[in-house]
């Protein structure tokens, strides 16, 4: 059983690109699934707009299967719930 | 080498009459106008909520889900049209007629549906994003570029944008480039897909559009009505057509250009006429061996006794002998598709001996004397037809056609 962002991704491949859930794993590389880097930019831009994050364009670059979209997406995650938890402590 | 002679071997169209060219003809011949109201865009705000919609038109009928999500409005309708006049020219691809077939297709306003929406993205979503396709699907050359993909050709190949002659002007370079041996094969024509609201508002506020429905030629017409769609002709060496066996639809023989230089909006009779000669001198025709003449004809009170003046201006006492008729009373003003989608209506005029009637007509025009073959096609044996363009800047751009077994 996948977390939450992992099963968000792979539904939203299997759904965009026409593919069985099943066929797409952590694991699948972007090259396997047929998705080039411009399939890979828009999977990514659709995520951050549901997810309401920026992905830095570094990140973009490291992204060659589904797992490294996961992963940036997941550290993205984490660095704006840090700053929303420093913006919501009290000040001074 | 010398110029070739230049056959139309296979003609494909998406417009408000229908998606394919026997749509497209069946609505010509019968008269029927493919104007209505308005349903892909709000038009509660315009003074005008009519046009020439492509209905029915499903992109998954044609394309795979991620290759129609390339691709705006526009080039899709390209690629459909290309496919069909490809499909009717029976071109047999070899390695070789890929690296020398042309594409040559003109847009006026490229991607406008896929340029507003990433504008109301910009401005009007909570972080402002846009789709990374946006650029892609609009530019102006994606129509262009689609098409060679999609048929897997090589050669020159490039978008020209002349407004609403746009069309034209891709037609006669291409048809240029086939007779002078720069390519072996072209397919040229046009695209548009306009309906996106701002550029409605944009037409609105020019005050260019009718009310009700577009009325060329005719006394008390109230403007142009806006079309989409796309039209494209493959163009080949006469001879090289006739040793394969391909249909002859017409030949393609001449093409002339010319600019008002006077105004950008208000068109200029001289100019108009300076390219019809233009044409006919590219033709090595006589003005007397034109029988037909599909008119740019848009229905709006300046445009109809600017094109009368300019043709009585090229043809003189003949002029009276000519058959005129206004075809976007039916497609609508399709802007860069138009003159793709009339000279397609042109070519099968010549080949089915029936000429295309001036749809919507009430009520002559002494402004406007000519034969405007009113409401009803007439059935017509004509050897020489021209197909004019005149657009917004002042460009203007005429192309000329002889029957195919002539």
């Amino acid at each position: 059983m996948y977390d939450e962002l992992t099963q968000r991704v792979i539904g939203h491949i299997a759904r965009t690109h026409s593919l069985p859930e099943e066929s797409v794993t952590p694991e699948s590389t972007f090259d396997e699934l047929g998705i080039d880097s411009l399939g890979a930019m828009c999977l990514v831009a659709d995520l951050e707009i549901e997810l309401g994050v920026d992905v830095p364009n570094e990140e973009l670059l490291r992204v060659k299967s589904v797992g490294d979209a996961i992963d940036s997406l997941a550290r993205v995650l984490a660095g704006a719930a840090e700053q929303a938890e420093a913006g919501a402590a009290p000040q001074g | 080498m010398g110029a070739r002679r230049v056959a139309v071997t296979g003609v494909g169209a998406v417009s408000a009459l229908g998606v394919g060219a026997a749509e497209l003809w069946a609505g010509l011949s019968d008269g029927r106008s493919g104007i209505g109201p308005i349903e892909s865009a709000d038009c509660s705000t315009l003074r005008f909520a009519n046009g020439a919609e492509v209905h029915g038109f499903d992109p998954a009928a044609h394309f795979e889900r991620r290759a129609a999500e390339m691709m705006d409005r526009f080039s899709q309708f390209a690629v459909v049209a290309a496919r069909e006049a490809v499909a009717m020219a029976g071109v047999e691809w070899t390695p070789g007629l890929r690296e020398e077939t042309a594409v040559v297709v003109g847009s006026g306003v490229g991607g406008q549906i896929s340029e507003e929406r990433a504008f109301v993205d910009s401005y009007f979503t909570d972080r402002g994003r846009t789709h990374p396709l946006s650029i892609p699907r609009a530019m102006m050359n994606a129509a262009t570029s689609q098409v060679t993909m999609d048929l897997g050709v090589h050669g020159p190949a490039f978008t020209v944008s002349t407004a609403c002659s746009s069309s034209n002007h891709a037609i006669g370079q291409a048809f240029w480039m086939v007779r002078s041996g720069t390519a072996e094969m072209a397919v040229a024509g046009g695209a548009e897909a306009p309906f996106a609201l701002a550029h409605l508002k944009g037409w609105d506020a020019l005050r260019a559009v009718s009310p009700d429905t577009c009325r060329p030629f005719t006394r008390g017409r109230q403007g142009m009505v806006l079309g989409e769609g796309a039209a494209m002709l493959v163009l080949e060496p006469l001879e090289a057509a006739r040793a394969r066996g391909a249909p002859v639809l017409a030949e393609l023989v001449g093409f002339g250009m010319s600019a008002d230089a006077s105004h950008v909006t208000v068109p200029s009779a001289e100019g108009a006429a300076r390219a019809v000669r233009a044409a006919l001198r590219d033709a090595e025709l006589s003005p007397e061996r034109v029988e037909y003449v599909n008119a740019h004809g848009t229905g709006t009170a300046v445009n109809d006794p600017m094109e009368t003046a300019a043709l009585r201006a090229v043809f003189g006492a003949h002029a009276d002998r000519l058959a005129v008729s206004a075809t976007k009373s039916m497609h609508g003003h399709a802007l860069g598709a138009s003159g793709a989608l009339e000279a397609v209506a042109t070519v099968l005029a010549l080949r089915h001996g029936l000429l295309p009637p001036t749809a919507n007509f009430t009520e002559p025009d002494p402004e406007c004397d000519l034969d405007v073959v009113p409401n009803r096609a007439r059935a017509a044996q004509v050897e020489h037809a021209i197909s004019n363009s005149f657009a917004f800047g002042g460009l203007n751009a005429v192309l000329a056609f002889r029957r195919g077994d002539a």
